[in-house]
């Protein structure tokens, strides 16, 4: 067993104005897999610290497996963390750092030994048994940092951005293997990053946590296609999102002298003026789509070719929307090398024929899967590809 | 011709002089630091000559060189000076001071590094003025307050005192060394099912190993040359320790120098011991003062 539920749960620093974490509620079941993803700064490692029961908790409450685990001590929580920089003991070798929690918890001599054992042998560490922290690579030392975590046999791991010391090709070897592992193992894990995609294709459920508030919870695909909010919108799915203002006049959304039809299933008032979001993958080269979708006559000034999908950049006469804080902070700032207010827009294309920069093409767009949002609150809109229920979600998100 | 050897000169000229300013500049530089060698290693070499020689053939050239080695002086240090048993009331008072310094200040400055409590930064911002404390300034309260416990000549009042006079540079040491320790390993041991003392023995003290080796050291240096506390807390004669012994060692003047002068050599050996076996650590410790 191994559920975890937060009730309203506040941290407030005592020099700071804004609460890390705003009252937070969630449940997360036993053997679920919950992914805690936002920016910098967004309060998603201090809540995980207060799960693990290493940081206090201002109000609410924290009940592991229904027991209230609020004040309990992080020893009592049955509870393993692996951490952003792997916390392993330095003067310990790997089997040492391995049989530590066991002996402290004073397991028998034989079974702590098998337990290890097995651990070790699981995940390709028996060879490096003898070795310190110091003398192995970065995937070593992610692995004896989950070795360590998966010997105690604990109701949940709390996983603290696990991947982010790795280089990128490793991080994507370690996700699956990760996923490979909650998949065999079935313990309740709540995992935190920064990186959507990890959170995406981690998280059976995801929370996006923005300022200490939690913005969204759900299924990857709740969050890419029906998200809560702008914030949400912008921040789940790569590449980000294309939003841009649009008028509704006359059945139409005009934004960048582009008019495109008012989509059937949505319910814009004539004169609104909405944020559209267009996924970058709900565009086509027109030549290949259903003839009654509507089509973008631009010009093309960016081509990335990635061998199996092309990502085709085009300016849009429209003023860009920026949605605060939504940005991955390995980029925030880094996202604009020239000074252009236009919207910038990118479409997710099937490398059928060559493109290149400066190419006049016309991409039909699916507007089945636009998604809209009050310009003031950004909100979705009732009528988004997120479906009538949208309204009742409104007024909660607030 | 005459022009060619001018013009020859001029164009050899500046860099000659600049390579007699840069030699000149070495000289200089070699000159100051023989200096500084020879005043640590003269008086150095005057106590072993004068603690390995007659006190005739001291009188004969008392800054030169001796004309036979002799280790009557020694022999004397040891029968008249009592030199063994000073050496032992010494290592009595100084072993426990450094072992109860070294406890203090481990969980003094593991609190005061890595926990949160209120007044926790004035605390360590005291801990660091009370350094500058001339040791002499408190010894007459000092004095007072061992007097009150009735620990006067007691070799616990002695070593109290040390403790008391030497525990604000023990936690300043330890606490830079302490700061090092990532908090993360901490949380981890606490996870794990440490508690704070348990983390302390098995996460934090490996790992400031090289500071506990530097201020064991340090600590053992400063309490075995020290003379003022000792001078004033055991006045009584069989506890007296080594450098109050060897300063009150009463002689014919021409006689006892050789003597006391064997007493100081041998008073540098435990020191020279204690460097010998922990040079490594102490140079790691005193040259990094951090971990990674």
């Amino acid at each position: 067993m191994g559920s975890i539920q937060l009730r309203e749960v506040t941290k407030a620093f005592p020099k700071s104005k804004a609460a890390a974490v705003d009252q937070i509620s969630l449940e997360i079941a036993d053997g679920e897999f919950l992914v805690l993803v936002g920016p910098s700064g967004c309060g998603k490692s201090t809540l995980l610290r207060m799960i693990a029961g290493i940081e206090d908790v201002s109000s609410g409450q924290i009940l592991i497996d229904d027991a209230d685990a609020t004040n309990a001590p992080p020893k009592e929580r049955d509870i393993a963390m692996v951490f952003q920089s792997y916390a392993l003991y330095p003067q310990m070798t790997v089997a040492e750092n391995l049989h530590f929690a066991l002996k402290l918890r004073k397991v028998p001599k034989a079974e702590r030994i098998e337990r290890v054992d097995e651990v070790m042998r699981m995940l390709r560490l028996k060879e490096l048994e003898s070795r310190t922290p110091g003398q192995l690579s970065g995937g070593q030392r992610q692995r004896v940092a989950m070795g360590r975590a998966m010997v105690r046999e604990p109701a949940a791991f709390l996983m603290d951005e696990p991947l982010s010391n790795l280089d990128a090709k490793l991080r994507i070897a370690m996700r699956s293997e990760l996923a490979r592992l909650h998949e065999r193992l079935g313990v309740t894990t709540i995992y935190v990053t920064h990186d959507q995609t990890e959170a995406m294709t981690l998280g059976q459920r995801v929370a996006v946590l923005r300022d200490g508030r939690l913005q969204q919870v759900g299924t990857p695909q709740e969050l890419f296609h029906e998200p809560r909010n702008l914030f949400v919108a912008a921040f789940i799915g790569s590449p980000t999102i294309n939003l841009v203002e649009a008028e509704v006049r006359g059945g139409s959304l005009r934004f960048g002298g582009h008019a495109i039809p008012v989509p059937a299933h949505a319910r814009l008032t004539d004169g609104a003026t909405v944020v559209v979001g267009i996924r970058p993958s709900a565009f086509e080269l027109a030549e290949l789509a259903d003839d009654a979708a509507p089509r973008l006559a631009v010009r093309l000034e960016v081509v990335e070719n990635l061998g199996d999908e092309l990502h085709a950049i085009f300016p849009v006469d429209a003023p860009r929307v920026d949605v605060e804080g939504a940005v991955d902070v390995e980029q925030a700032g880094d996202e604009q090398l020239l000074v252009d207010e236009r919207a910038l827009f990118t479409a997710a294309l099937a490398p059928r024929r060559p493109l290149a920069p400066g190419d006049e093409v016309e991409l039909a767009i699916d507007t089945s899967r636009l998604q809209f949002f009050d310009p003031e609150s950004g909100l979705a809109l009732a009528g988004s590809a997120t479906g009538e229920h949208e309204i009742e979600r409104k007024v909660h998100a607030g | 011709m005459s022009t060619q050897t001018v013009a020859g000169r001029a164009r050899w000229a500046p860099g000659s002089a600049a390579r007699i300013g840069r030699r000149g500049r070495r000289v200089a530089v070699w000159l100051i630091f023989a200096t500084l060698a020879a005043s640590t290693i003269y008086p150095l070499f005057f106590l072993l000559s004068t603690a390995l020689r007659t006190s005739e053939d001291y009188r004969r050239a008392p800054g030169g060189l001796p004309h036979e080695l002799t280790f009557d002086n020694v022999q004397r240090a040891f029968s008249e000076m009592d030199i063994g048993r000073l050496a032992l009331n010494s290592l009595l008072v100084v072993v426990p001071a450094v072992l109860l310094l070294t406890v203090l200040s481990c969980l003094a400055a593991y609190a005061l590094v890595h926990f949160e409590f209120p007044l926790r930064r004035t605390t360590l911002a005291i801990v660091a003025a009370l350094m500058a404390l001339p040791p002499a300034a408190i010894v007459i309260p000092i004095f007072k307050a061992i007097l009150d416990v009735n620990l006067l000549n007691n070799r616990l009042g002695l070593i109290l005192a040390y403790a008391a006079l030497q525990l604000p540079f023990s936690i300043f040491l330890l606490a830079s060394f302490m700061r090092a320790v990532p908090g993360e390993l901490l949380k981890a041991a606490m996870l794990d099912g440490a508690g704070p003392l348990r983390t302390l023995w098995s996460v934090v003290l490996p790992l400031v190993r090289p500071g506990l080796l530097t201020l064991m050291t340090l600590n053992f240096l400063f309490l075995w040359n020290e003379f003022l506390y000792s001078l004033v807390l055991l006045q009584r004669e069989p506890e007296r320790t080594m450098m109050v012994g060897i300063g009150q060692f009463q002689g014919h003047f021409d006689q006892s120098l050789g003597i006391v002068s064997a007493g100081l050599m041998m008073s540098m050996i435990p020191p020279l011991l204690i460097f010998f076996f922990f040079q490594r650590d102490l140079a790691r410790g005193l040259t990094t003062g951090a971990l990674k």
